[in-house]
C-alpha cells in the first residue's frame, strides 16, 4: 500500500510537470494553430542551460529563470522571424508548412546541443536538499519545489489567459483571428508573444526536470509524445483540463510502471490517447465544435 | 482544362530533370568506385521511396501521417520474421514487409476515419508508437530489445552495386505506380478527398473505402522500403521505429521537395540523404542535421511549395498544392 501511495504522490509530482509543458503545446496549438515538433527541445534547452549556469556556480533558483528566460526568447524569435514570413503567404496548407519549420527548428536546437555537448547524459549538481513525509509517502524537498513552481506557473498562466486584457486578446485571436483585427488587437504580437510563453513554460519544465533525471540532447522526444497525449485527452480550449489531464496521466503512468514495468507506463499514454481519439475525438473538457 | 497555344513539341522540364536523375543514378556505381558512397545512396533510395509513400497519402490524400515510421518497422519485421523465423525466402519476403505495413497502415485508417488534420497525425504517431513497444515486448519472435541478427540477405553475396539497383528498380516502379495512380480516376478521388471531404462525399465517392485504400496502398509502399532496409542493413533492431528518422525527417525530406507530387520527395530524398551524409562524414556528427535544419526553415519561409514545384514544374504548382488554388499563375501559364 505504501509503495502504490508513493507511486500516486511521484505521479502527481511528474504531472505537474507535464502540465507545464502540455499548457504550452495546447497554448501554441490553439492560439497560433501550429503543432509545435520543437515544443519539447525548448525543454532540453533550458535544461542544458540549467546545467551550464549552476556547474559556473549561478543559484539553482536563478539558473532556473534563466532557463525559461532563454526559452521564451528563443521561442519569440522563432515565431516573430520564421511563423510570421510563413503565415504572411498564404500559399498551400499553412498548417503542414508551419510545422515542418518546427522540425527545422527542433533539429537546430538538439543538434546545437549537441554539438556543444556531445551525446553524453549530464545532470545539475545543484539541487534542493532533505526530504519530507506526506501522509506516508517520502517525498523530496526537490518534487515539493517542483511541484510548488509548477503550480504557482499553470495558475498565473490560467489568471493571465482568464483575467487580463491581454488574456482576453489571446482567446479573442484564438476563437476568431479574421474578426480580432478589425478591434485593433495586433494579431502577430499575439502569436509571438503566445509562442513566447509557451516556450518558457516548456523551459520551466526543462530547469524544473534537470535537477531530477540525467538529459541528453534528444530527450526531448519522449516528453513531446506525451504532451500530444494530455492535449489530445484535455481538448481545445481548456487550460485547466489540461492540469487535470497531465495529474491523471502522471498517476496512471506511475502506478502502471510500478505494477508492470517501464513499456507499461508509454502503452498507458497511447492508450488513452487511442481511446480519447476514439470515444470522445474533442477530449475530455474540450469545446464542441473545434475538432472535426 | 484545355491548354491554351499549341501543344509543346518539347519535353517539359520534369521530365528532362527525371531522365536525367535517372541516368546518373543508374551509371553512378560505375563513375563512383567507392563501396561506401553506393551504400549511402541506396539507403537515400530506401528514403525516397518512404518519401514517396507518404506523399501519397499525405500529399495526394491529405491525410497528414506521423505514422510512418510504424509502417516502416512492420514492413522490416514483416520481412525478417518471415525469412527467418518460417523460411520464406527473401524475394517474397519483402513482399511479407509489404503485407505488415500495409496491415498495420489500416489499422491506422479505421482508427482515423472520423478524425482529420492534426488528430489523424496524432493517432497516426500513438499507433506507431504501440506497435513499436509490442514488438519491444515479443519475445522470441521478434528478439526483444536485441532485436534479429544472422538472417539470410536479399540478394547472394550481398553486393553493394547489387542492393543499389535493386533499390533504384524499387524506388522507380513504387514512384511511377503510384504516379500513374495519382493520375487516374482513383487519384482524382483523393485529390477530392483532401481538398473537401463533404463535397467528395456528396459526388459519390466512398469516403471510408477509399480512406482504407489509400492507407492500405502507401503503408504497402512504406513496408516494402522498410523489409528492404532490414536486408540491407542485416541487424534489425527496434530502431525502424524511430519516429524521428522514420517519420520526421521523411515529412521534412517531402515537404522541401514539394509534396503532391510523388516525384519531387522521392528525388529530394535521395539528394538530402547524400548531402547529410556527406556532411556528417566531413564535419562531424550533428553538423549536417544543423545545417539541414536551417535549410528546412529557408525552404518552408522561401519556397513554400518546396523545390520540386517552384523550381521544376512552376506552373503546375496549383495541383500540387494540397489546398490553396492559385488561380494567378494558371492565367499566365
Amino acid at each position: 500500500m505504501e509503495l502504490v501511495w508513493n507511486a500516486i504522490v511521484t505521479g502527481a509530482v511528474n504531472g505537474l510537470v507535464y502540465a507545464l509543458l502540455s499548457l504550452g503545446l495546447a497554448l501554441i496549438f490553439g492560439v497560433v494553430r501550429v503543432v509545435n515538433f520543437a515544443h519539447a527541445d525548448f525543454l532540453t534547452l533550458a535544461a542544458y542551460v540549467v546545467i551550464a549556469l549552476t556547474l559556473l556556480g549561478v543559484p539553482l533558483l536563478i539558473a532556473m529563470l534563466a532557463g525559461a528566460a532563454v526559452a521564451f526568447l528563443l521561442g519569440f524569435t522563432f515565431d516573430r522571424a520564421v511563423l510570421r514570413m510563413i503565415r504572411a503567404k498564404a500559399i498551400g496548407d499553412l498548417e503542414t508548412r508551419s510545422l515542418v519549420a518546427t522540425i527545422g527548428l527542433s533539429l537546430l536546437i538538439t543538434n546545437a546541443i549537441f554539438v556543444i555537448y556531445g551525446p553524453d547524459v549530464r545532470r545539475t549538481t545543484g539541487f534542493f536538499r532533505g526530504s519530507i513525509e506526506i501522509l506516508g509517502a517520502v517525498v523530496s524537498a526537490q518534487s515539493i519545489v517542483a511541484a510548488g513552481i509548477a503550480v504557482i506557473a499553470a495558475v498565473t498562466l490560467i489568471w493571465l489567459l482568464q483575467s487580463t486584457k491581454f488574456g482576453m486578446a489571446v482567446r479573442a485571436v484564438r476563437d476568431d483571428p479574421e474578426y480580432v483585427g478589425s478591434f485593433g488587437v495586433n494579431r502577430e504580437m499575439i502569436y509571438g508573444f503566445s509562442f513566447a510563453i509557451a516556450a518558457a513554460l516548456a523551459g520551466l519544465a526543462g530547469a524544473l526536470i534537470a535537477p531530477v533525471q540525467y538529459v541528453s540532447p534528444y530527450f526531448g522526444t519522449i516528453f513531446l509524445l506525451k504532451a500530444f497525449v494530455i492535449v489530445v485527452m484535455a481538448g481545445l480550449g481548456s487550460m485547466v483540463g489540461v492540469v487535470v489531464a497531465s495529474v491523471t496521466l502522471g498517476v496512471l503512468e506511475s502506478l502502471a510502471i510500478t505494477q508492470f514495468g517501464g513499456h507499461a507506463g508509454d502503452l498507458v499514454f497511447f492508450g488513452v490517447m487511442c481511446l480519447t481519439l476514439l470515444i470522445r475525438p474533442n477530449g475530455l473538457f474540450g469545446l464542441k465544435e473545434k475538432v472535426a | 482544362m484545355a491548354r491554351l497555344g499549341t501543344a509543346r513539341a518539347y519535353p517539359s522540364l520534369k521530365k528532362i530533370v527525371l531522365v536525367v536523375v535517372v541516368i546518373l543514378l543508374l551509371i553512378l556505381p560505375l563513375a563512383v568506385p567507392s563501396q561506401y558512397t553506393i551504400f549511402v545512396v541506396t539507403i537515400g533510395l530506401v528514403y525516397a521511396t518512404l518519401a514517396a509513400s507518404w506523399d501519397f497519402l499525405s500529399g495526394y490524400a491529405g491525410l497528414l501521417s506521423f505514422g510512418h515510421a510504424g509502417m516502416f518497422g512492420m514492413g522490416a519485421y514483416g520481412a525478417i520474421i518471415a525469412t527467418d523465423r518460417f523460411g520464406v525466402p527473401p524475394a517474397l519476403g519483402l513482399l511479407c514487409g509489404a503485407a505488415g505495413g500495409a496491415a498495420i497502415a489500416v489499422v491506422m485508417a479505421i482508427l482515423t476515419l472520423r478524425l482529420n488534420g492534426a488528430y489523424v497525425a496524432l493517432m497516426t504517431l500513438a499507433v506507431a508508437q504501440i506497435t513499436y513497444i509490442i514488438i519491444l515486448l515479443g519475445g522470441d519472435l521478434t528478439g526483444g530489445a536485441l532485436g534479429i541478427v544472422g538472417y539470410e540477405g536479399l540478394l547472394p553475396g550481398n553486393s553493394a552495386i547489387g542492393y543499389f539497383y535493386a533499390a533504384l528498380a524499387m524506388v522507380v516502379l513504387a514512384a511511377v505506380g503510384l504516379a500513374i495512380l495519382g493520375r487516374s480516376s482513383y487519384g482524382l478521388t483523393l485529390k477530392a478527398l483532401r481538398d473537401d471531404q463533404v463535397k467528395a462525399q456528396t459526388m459519390g465517392v466512398n469516403i471510408n473505402r477509399t480512406k482504407l485504400s489509400v492507407f492500405a496502398i502507401s503503408g504497402a509502399v512504406a513496408g516494402l522500403a522498410g523489409g528492404f532496409y532490414a536486408y540491407l542493413i542485416g541487424v534489425l533492431t527496434v530502431g525502424v521505429f524511430d519516429a524521428v528518422a522514420f517519420a520526421g525527417l521523411v515529412i521534412g525530406m517531402a515537404v522541401m521537395g514539394g509534396i503532391g507530387s510523388i516525384w519531387g520527395p522521392a528525388i529530394f530524398a535521395v539528394l538530402y540523404w547524400y548531402v547529410a551524409s556527406y556532411l556528417e562524414d566531413s564535419l562531424g556528427p550533428g553538423y549536417n542535421a544543423l545545417i539541414l535544419g536551417a535549410l528546412i526553415i529557408a525552404t518552408m519561409v522561401f519556397l513554400p511549395k518546396g523545390i520540386w514545384n517552384s523550381l521544376v514544374i512552376r506552373r503546375k504548382a496549383r495541383e500540387a498544392a494540397p489546398s490553396g488554388v492559385d488561380e494567378v499563375q494558371e492565367v499566365r501559364a
